[in-house]
């Protein structure tokens, strides 16, 4: 197992606790659905985050990695749309159900390309709806919170692209400089999404 | 002048000697057990005296089932190199004075259990009775389901806790007795897999040696499985607010996850990871009944 430093160990503890910490008090004034799809995404970040504390960095080079981590953008902006959007939610839903069933179907017996490609546009669009819905109602709205989810979102796709970069074996960014990184951008998106979903 | 200070460093030579023998990690987690199983018990009449009592109490029969034990194990642990450095086979003390520390111990605990609450005082005490007598001198070197029995015990803490607040025996503190008894054989057969030729060598009959790693690794999945759900329904029966829930969901998720993936493609590393796992789910979720109740 590749150690990992002291710091990296304290930023995934607090991660734990920070995401911990808004999905037991984050959201009990919004309806169910939301509260489940904020808890799939915070909930996300905690196992990962355990995950990596119990089981080291390897535990990245999981196939399950890439459709695990889907599901933060995906439920996240799910949960976004039907908050804000709600005309839209089953279309929406619609195209996230589609896309998981891609990503996972493309990832165990597709073919590489096949698997960039669906990763790139299903995983790429919920993550812009993430970053760019906040950013559209906070305009409207003045609201500081969506800013905060727009920044979480922001911290969670240049994790996501460094790692895609990492997991499909690109060597512009090399792992030994991805890896350590991991742990404080999680620790970043937790609070962020944290408080821009809680309120 | 310098025999006082010879003195000092000999007596805290001796406490740390005494320190090692009770297995302080294993000691804190199985007190904290029982101060979740009180503070569970939302006990009207809590006071500093009582919660003091039930620490104390907790805390001596704790260590002196912990040191008897290792008077027992003695012959054992010398023969296993994961125990051989503990401070009797290394013969840094004498058995007597083991056997000694422990019988004083357990007894000072059993006082104050007893003093507290009759009904603590024999939950306390078949704590002890469990693990010393039936667990460790008649069944631990006959049968590898002698496990059963150290889980009973290890479940005894928190039940114990919770017959204090409550003053009698109930259906929630028996679940989370159960959450404990299914974590502990994760616990031990998780390192009668890591040490299996260390309890080969001291004869210890372990699940690995009789019924062969796969089926190990089965019942250590299927516990973890057993230790969620009855920690799930302790905390529906709780009535704990939804967001602790939500959170013992995600974490059993988890749990549930290494669990299936350690019986579909099992690795020394997997099972590292998930008896690891089982213990910071076992941890979050007391720590979840302490704040949360």
């Amino acid at each position: 197992m590749k150690k990992m430093n002291f710091i990296n160990k304290i930023f995934l503890l607090f991660t734990i606790l920070v995401s911990s910490y808004f999905i037991v008090n984050g959201f009990d004034d919004i309806s169910v659905i939301p509260v489940i799809l904020y808890t799939i995404g915070l909930g996300v970040l905690v196992l990962a985050s355990l995950l990596l504390l119990l089981f080291g960095i390897e535990v990245l080079e999981n196939k399950l990695v890439v459709i695990v981590s889907t599901l933060i953008p995906f439920s996240i902006s799910l949960g976004l749309i039907f908050q804000y959007v709600n005309v839209m939610f089953l279309y929406y839903l619609i195209f996230v159900v589609m896309g998981y069933l891609s990503i996972i179907y493309s990832r165990y017996l597709g073919s590489r390309v096949a698997s960039i490609l669906a990763i790139a546009f299903f995983h790429g669009i919920a993550g812009l709806i993430i970053f760019l819905l906040p950013i559209y109602f906070f305009i409207k709205t003045s609201s500081l919170h969506f800013i905060f989810i727009s920044i979480g979102a922001f911290f969670i796709g240049i994790g996501g692209i460094l790692l895609l970069f990492v997991k499909f074996g690109k060597s512009y960014i090399p792992s030994r400089i991805v890896f350590p990184l991991l742990p404080l951008i999680l620790l970043i998106v937790s609070i962020f999404f944290g408080l821009g979903l809680s309120k | 002048m310098n025999l006082i200070i010879i003195k000092i460093m000999v007596m805290k030579n001796r406490f740390k000697i005494y320190l090692e023998l009770i297995k302080s990690y294993q000691t804190i987690l199985l007190l904290f057990t029982g101060i979740a199983g009180f503070v569970s018990s939302r006990c009207p009449y809590m006071n500093f005296g009582i919660f003091l009592g039930l620490i104390l109490s907790l805390f001596l029969t704790i260590s002196g089932s912990t040191i008897l034990n290792m008077y027992i194990d003695r012959d054992i642990d010398v023969k296993m190199m994961r125990t051989k450095n503990r401070p009797l086979p290394l013969g840094r003390i004498k058995a007597n004075e083991v056997l000694l520390l422990g019988l004083i111990v357990s007894f000072i605990g059993l006082v104050i259990a007893f003093w507290l609450s009759f009904i603590y005082g024999v939950v306390v005490f078949l704590g002890i009775f469990f693990d010393v007598v039936v667990y460790t001198i008649w069944l631990k070197r006959r049968t590898p389901w002698s496990i059963i029995w150290g889980g009973i015990s290890g479940g005894m803490p928190i039940l114990a806790g919770r017959v204090l607040g409550i003053g009698r025996i109930d259906f929630i503190g028996i679940l989370f007795a159960l959450s404990i008894l299914l974590w502990i054989p994760t616990h031990i057969m998780t390192f009668s897999m890591v040490y299996y030729k260390d309890y080969e060598r001291a004869g210890i009959p372990t699940f690995p040696s009789k019924y062969g790693f796969k089926n190990t690794r089965f019942i250590i999945a299927l516990s973890s499985i057993g230790v969620a759900i009855s920690i799930g329904i302790g905390f529906i029966s709780l009535g704990m607010a939804i967001g602790y829930l939500r959170l013992l969901v995600v974490l059993s998720v988890g749990l549930i996850g290494i669990s299936i993936s350690s019986i579909k493609n099992p690795s020394k590393v997997k099972n590292l990871g998930l008896f690891k796992y089982a213990s910071v789910f076992m941890l979050a979720s007391l720590i979840m009944v302490v704040l949360g109740v």
